[in-house]
């Protein structure tokens, strides 16, 4: 596949790009993360988180354009994802355990009841809202997608589905009391 | 709330209104409280729709299989790996073969990788059809320093494996596991002796769509014809050339073949079950 065509597949948003991507270059980022005193596990970690980057990246700017070879683009992406955890685990080994970060426990658990919330939602739900808002996609865009008759079918759709996570978000909330 | 402020908060949060829209929101917000803490709550969702959405992305890349990384690919184990094929090539320049009479050192080892573009054609030819530039690392050819020494080349282009193998360093490369770089001649084993009444070139080409041979050959002196979808898996064509002439065999798919001539004949192509053959071959292919 060119690099043309796959980012056209990005950008309908067909993760089977992605999986591509991550076998074609796989070896390469590898080699890169062990030579840099990674490991392969780490690598895989690196690697992946990479390619979400560039998935957003694409699918996020309408006029995205490549300036290098995408596996140019990918293997810089891995190097600053890399050289950040480097930089991450050499500040936390330097630290004391009393002054590690202190864990917000009500944030940590705010966000868990979102993410239950989201995966109590029904599969449609779940897709149209993570089409608008993690896919950014317009409506017509989204109707397409899914099937829907047209962009106000789908705003309507998406409508619904946000209030009904918007509720259930509050009734959690309100039980592990965390509204004023 | 009303609609249409839940509606202007979403729209804010996903940077859909104009300069002129947000700083007047963002005025509305600061002078209502009630507003601005939803503003707080409707940030952490959308956050946590792409929490998510990424979390799913990944699992789906980590499902994917990948074979374990080369022992050339982790510094730590090059040592080992180095080693190891230090003393089988010890063992094999030294030790006399039990069945040939030629020693070892007297032969030449030149192995040819080809990677094939999907084909639309039905018979593609190899010499033609091959890119030049992107493609060189992995069908380099094997070639020798040693003077005398003839290395079968099936490309004009791709005569100088050493040249061939060094973009296979940069980061831009699109090498996953270059084959080409593996193929450098083994200074024991070169033939001094084999050059101007060297072997002949064998040029190869494929049939994809032949109706009645699939997975065989046809060989002559200076032709191999595959029957067959090679264009999935690397093929590669091991030329061992001896005093005693020149033997062909192919590599494909976890597989080794002899390809003795055929003349005009194709023939089923069948693995080699040969274990001291097929270790021999495979240690050739990972001589480097």
């Amino acid at each position: 596949m060119e690099d043309q065509e796959i980012l056209q597949r990005i950008k309908k948003r067909d993760e089977r790009a992605l999986d591509y991507l991550y076998k074609k270059h796989y070896k390469m980022m590898l080699n890169m993360v062990v030579k840099n005193s990674g490991s392969e596990d780490e690598a895989k970690d690196i690697f992946q988180d990479a390619l979400i980057v560039f998935w957003e990246k694409v699918t996020g700017e309408a006029e995205f354009v490549l300036s290098a070879k995408l596996s140019t683009y990918l293997y810089s992406i891995c190097q600053n994802l890399w050289r950040k955890e480097l930089e991450r685990k050499t500040r936390n080994s330097g630290e004391m355990v009393e002054n590690s970060e202190v864990i917000d426990h009500d944030r940590e658990e705010r966000e868990s009841i979102i993410q239950k919330c989201i995966n109590s939602l029904n599969e449609s739900c779940q897709q149209i809202l993570t089409l608008y808002y993690f896919e950014k996609m317009s409506m017509g865009e989204i109707a397409e997608l899914m099937g829907l008759a047209n962009a106000d079918t789908a705003k309507t759709k998406k409508y619904k589905c946000k209030q009904e996570l918007d509720k259930t978000i509050k009734l959690h909330y309100q039980a592990g009391d965390f509204l004023d | 709330m009303t609609n249409n402020s839940i509606e202007m908060l979403d729209n804010y949060l996903m940077g859909k209104l104009s300069p002129e829209e947000v700083s007047s929101f963002e005025e509305l917000l600061k002078s209502d409280p009630k507003l601005a803490n939803e503003a707080i709550l409707q940030k952490d969702i959308i956050e946590g729709i792409s929490v998510a959405r990424r979390a799913a992305l990944k699992a789906r890349l980590n499902n994917i299989e990948i074979p374990k990384a080369a022992w050339y690919s982790n510094p730590k184990t090059i040592g080992v790996g180095v080693g190891a094929l230090a003393i089988v090539l010890i063992a094999f320049l030294l030790l006399p073969t039990k069945n040939s009479s030629v020693p070892v050192k007297d032969e030449v080892i030149a192995t040819t990788p080809i990677v094939e573009e999907k084909e639309s054609n039905t018979v593609a030819n190899t010499q033609s059809e091959v890119p030049q530039n992107e493609k060189a690392p992995k069908e380099a050819v094997a070639s020798t320093n040693k003077p005398k020494v003839t290395a079968n080349v099936e490309k004009p282009k791709q005569t100088n494996v050493m040249a061939a193998a060094e973009p296979n360093v940069t980061p831009a490369s699109d090498n996953e596991e270059s084959v080409g770089k593996r193929f450098e001649e083994l200074d024991g084993m070169s033939a001094p002796n084999a050059s101007a009444s060297g072997p002949k070139t064998l040029n190869t080409e494929t049939i994809s769509d032949n109706p009645t041979f699939n997975y065989h050959y046809k060989r002559n002196d200076t032709r191999l014809t595959l029957y067959g979808n090679f264009s999935e898996k690397t093929y590669e064509v091991i030329e061992i050339n001896g005093k005693n002439g020149t033997t062909f065999y192919m590599y494909h798919n976890g597989s080794y073949f002899a390809l003795p001539t055929t003349g005009s004949e194709v023939k089923p192509l069948s693995p080699l079950t040969d274990d001291a053959t097929i270790k021999k071959l495979a240690n050739l292919r990972k001589r480097k």
